[in-house]
């Protein structure tokens, strides 16, 4: 028993040996090592700039210098200018995309997608998002459904910098697999513009010919969990959200058909959207909203009537300040400031305390 | 007891009582073998965590999170009592956050000092009457509330009065306007980014995590400026160097360990963050326990497990809050009793967790644990202290002729200790090491040297200190003395 205990204490010995010197080596190699490879990654990084902001026969030189590297010479290149890719424009930009495609930087992407690491794989999205080819869509959509995490999101960021509308059903149908992909999605949306369009008013009209209830809307409830119990309420919200970022003014009409007809989730994402639009139509159809039950579909309309900046909006913002909700009373009265003479001519005259709130708050912006 | 019983007596008994210690010494052995083998385990889940962490710096995009839609609101809470000395300094560091959507709300708990006088002449406040709702029962009664008129008006004062710290949470909790509430301590300084990424998880998952929270290391040693740490040293003092290797072996990987197994039950009062709406399902902070950053956690999880919410707590390893740590024996005594008995106070709360499959990997792993490896520890390392002293008071025995042998044989007490401290050496350097291969904070040989010095000297007195200090905290749990709050009388960090 003994033996076994000291063999044990032997191997815990070498153990914490083995540590020690491994702690000494990283901390004294890395230094040196990362010393080493910024002094590189300067040179190539000041080359890159004067061959594509430099002039005459600077640039001339530096460009044919950089063209001329092989191998693993050329990965260092390929690497930099990549990084610096999304942060420059115009002929910069051209040229360079230029360059890294003639040397092949898209098919060495392409293989990078077909690998088993999955590293490997969200660095060669990552790449295609920076070289912005449309032709590299097909290959990024089936990311989408990689089994990582990591992957699916650079794929769907990286769909964002391609700009390409074809991607959007595609993005809908991911964060409904994957909620926590919602912000990308969202953020890639904005990024490929008006070209969305179009796919997301087809996603939200497919739901005003049937019952578009999407759960509880995350505030009000027991628990203040959402609950999704469908896809296609799912799709809607979100198509709801992407065109309201966009701020796409011809799809109030059909906002304001799915406000009318909707619930839940949907509801309040259609109200926020139509707030975002800032379009007076919608103005009749939020203040309905904000007569009704659920808080949070009520605090989405009040936020959007102020937003909108309708004057029609006091009267049934100042019946809304009641008291029910503090989150809504908050918006109801924000909603009443932004609407300016009439709307505080109203935060005066009632006796909220969130309308005080409001007034004060106001006083010490402008004070300010 | 047993040298008496053992002196003079004939060999049998005396050998008798060398066969209970000996057994004695191999049950204190498995026990630290258990214990340190947990916690690499837990190492090696904080490596997977941490490594994936690494992989997706290229691709995480953090800088373009700053501009995304959606990014949720936080009202940062910092609760504040008698903290006129450096309060504007933490104030406008905190207001300097790099974050799209935030306010500070400063709850000044009845301070006796000018610490409202300060924040109001520093950031040119008026008073304002901010509705502060009573949705969670709170006990000091709000008497004021003032807003700043400079920058972007996003710091708000709270004056209320006396009621402790989870009162002054909770009224921060009612006052606050953002859906995310952070809770930090008002000395906590928290890097710039550090909100951007611990609510990251929020938006990723928002049907499901409830609460994030960050990494807390240790500030003495390192160069602050401006309220913000811009020189990551070791610390030099004895104390706070081994409080250094202490942090990051129990408080980053461990927590970064059980947050992978989904058993994360404690986000520190100096950085957390949790979801408004379910802060007020819960109720807000417990009024009744010490620990009552920890407790809202378990409170959170039974919560989970009650109401059948699939939700998450989740530790984020990459924003970091420092805090200035105890450079005194005596403040470290009060601190890590008061430590102690919070633990002992929750664990006895919600014992009805315990081994309850509906509470998931929390009833049925992490609070066992929790109860088997922390409340316990120091019971058995304090009879371990007294297991050596008895052995070695046999061995002077033996010298002395009093005994015709020694209790327990001389070479397999030496591989017992060593066995036993050697592993939670190797321990330590696995922190040490992860933390190298990770996040890298800290620089150069001396630091290493530093470093690797506090892991010796954990084992030399520091670890059997504070054993017998939790200890104390586990008999105060127990008599429900009146707690001894004392004042962390904090040194002043190294400002440049």
């Amino acid at each position: 028993m003994s033996h076994l205990l000291w063999l044990l204490v032997g191997v815990l010995g070498a153990g914490a040996a083995v540590q020690v010197v491994a702690l000494v080596v990283l901390r004294l190699g890395r230094r040196m090592l990362s010393r080493h490879r910024e002094e590189r990654r300067t040179r190539l990084r000041r080359m890159l700039l004067t061959a594509l902001l430099g002039e005459g026969d600077e640039a001339r030189v530096a460009f044919a210098a950089l063209r001329a590297r092989r191998g693993r010479s050329w990965h260092e290149v390929e690497n930099q200018a990549l990084s610096l890719l999304p942060k420059i424009k115009g002929d910069a930009r051209i040229t360079l995309t230029a360059l890294l495609l003639e040397r092949g930087a898209v098919r060495r992407a392409g293989r990078g997608l077909r690998s088993r690491r999955m590293v490997a794989r969200a660095a060669a999205a990552h790449r295609l998002g920076s070289l912005a080819q449309p032709e590299s869509t097909p290959h990024l959509l089936p990311l989408l459904r990689d089994k990582h995490f990591l992957v699916r999101r650079t794929a769907v960021r990286a769909l964002g910098q391609l700009g390409d509308p074809a991607a959007v059903p595609a993005l809908l149908d991911a964060v409904v697999r994957d909620d926590s992909l919602t912000r990308d999605a969202m953020g890639t949306i904005q990024r490929i513009g008006s070209a969305a369009v179009d796919p997301l008013r087809a996603e939200l009209a497919s739901v005003t010919g049937r019952g578009v209830s999407t759960g509880s809307t995350g505030r009000g409830g027991s628990t203040g969990r959402g609950v999704s119990t469908g896809s296609t309420g799912r799709r809607a919200a979100l198509a709801a959200t992407g065109l309201g970022l966009l701020t796409d003014v011809g799809s109030v009409p059909l906002l304001v058909r799915v406000l009318e007809r909707s619930r839940g989730r949907l509801r309040v994402a259609t109200a926020e959207a139509l707030g975002l639009i800032g379009s007076p139509a919608a103005v009749a159809p939020l203040l309905t909203t904000l007569g009704e039950g659920d808080p949070a579909a009520r605090t989405a309309a009040a936020t959007a009537l102020g937003r909108i900046g309708s004057a029609e909006a006091a009267g049934g913002l100042a019946r809304a300040l009641d008291g029910a909700d503090r989150d809504a009373d908050r918006a109801v009265a924000a909603a009443l400031l932004r609407l300016e003479g009439t709307g505080r001519e109203v935060l005066a005259t009632t006796g909220s305390p969130y309308a005080a709130e409001a007034l004060a708050v106001h006083r010490v912006r402008q004070d300010a | 007891m047993i040298l008496l019983l053992a002196d003079g007596l004939p060999g049998g008994l005396s050998h008798a009582a060398g066969d209970v210690l000996t057994v004695l010494g191999w049950l204190f052995l498995v026990y630290s073998l258990v214990i340190n083998t947990s916690f690499l385990a837990l190492t090696l889940l904080a490596v997977l965590d941490f490594r994936s962490y690494i992989r997706r710096l290229d691709f995480a995009g953090y800088d373009e999170s700053f501009g995304e839609p959606l990014t949720p609101g936080v009202s940062i809470l910092m609760p504040a009592y008698n903290e006129s000395a450096g309060i504007v300094e933490s104030v406008a560091a905190m207001s300097a956050m790099r974050y799209p959507d935030f306010e500070v709300v400063v709850i000044d708990d009845g301070s006796t000092d000018d610490t409202v006088a300060r924040l109001v002449e520093a950031f040119d406040m008026v008073e304002v009457p901010i509705v502060v709702s009573r949705r969670i029962p709170t006990q000091g009664a709000v008497q004021a509330t003032y807003l700043s008129r400079q920058g972007s008006h996003n710091v708000l004062l709270v004056c209320k009065a006396n009621g402790g710290k989870a009162d002054a949470l909770n009224v921060g909790i009612n006052a606050a306007r953002k859906p995310l509430v952070c809770m930090v301590d008002a000395d906590s300084i928290l890097d710039p980014d550090s909100l951007l990424h611990v609510s990251r998880p929020f938006a990723d998952d928002p049907e499901r995590v409830v609460a994030s929270g960050g990494v807390v290391r240790v500030a003495n040693g390192c160069t602050i400026s401006r309220g913000r740490v811009v020189d990551v040293r070791m610390p030099r003092r004895r104390l706070p160097r081994i409080q250094v290797v202490e942090y990051l072996r129990a408080f980053m990987i461990g927590r970064a360990g059980w947050s992978r197994l989904g058993g994360l039950l404690i986000i520190s009062g100096a950085f957390g963050v949790f979801r408004r709406d379910v802060l007020f399902e819960l109720g807000g902070l417990a009024h009744d326990c010490i620990g009552e950053d920890a407790e809202l956690v378990v409170r959170l999880h039974r919560w989970l497990g009650e109401s059948d919410v699939p939700g998450r707590v989740v530790f984020v390893s990459e924003p970091v809050a420092w805090t200035e740590v105890p450079q005194s024996r005596a403040v470290l005594r009060r601190q890590r009793r008061r430590w102690h008995r919070g633990l002992a106070e929750i664990l006895a709360k919600h014992r009805g967790m315990l081994l309850r499959p509906r509470y998931g990997v929390v009833g049925m792993l992490a609070l066992p644990w929790f109860v088997l490896f922390e409340l316990l520890a120091p019971v058995v390392e304090v009879l371990g202290v007294a297991y050596l002293a008895v052995v070695l008071l046999g061995y002077a025995a033996q010298a002395a002729g009093w005994l015709s042998a020694p209790l327990v044989d001389p070479a397999l007490l030496g591989g017992l200790l060593a066995a036993s401290l050697l592993y939670t050496a190797v321990l330590t350097l696995s922190a040490l090491l992860v933390e190298e291969l990770s996040f890298r904070r800290y620089h150069g040989a001396s630091d290493l040297g530093r470093a690797l010095w506090a892991v010796v000297e954990e084992n030399l007195g520091y670890r059997q200190l504070t054993a017998w200090w939790r200890l104390g905290g586990v008999w105060e749990a127990v008599r429900r003395a009146r707690p001894e709050w004392g004042d962390m009388q904090r040194q002043g960090l190294g400002k440049s």
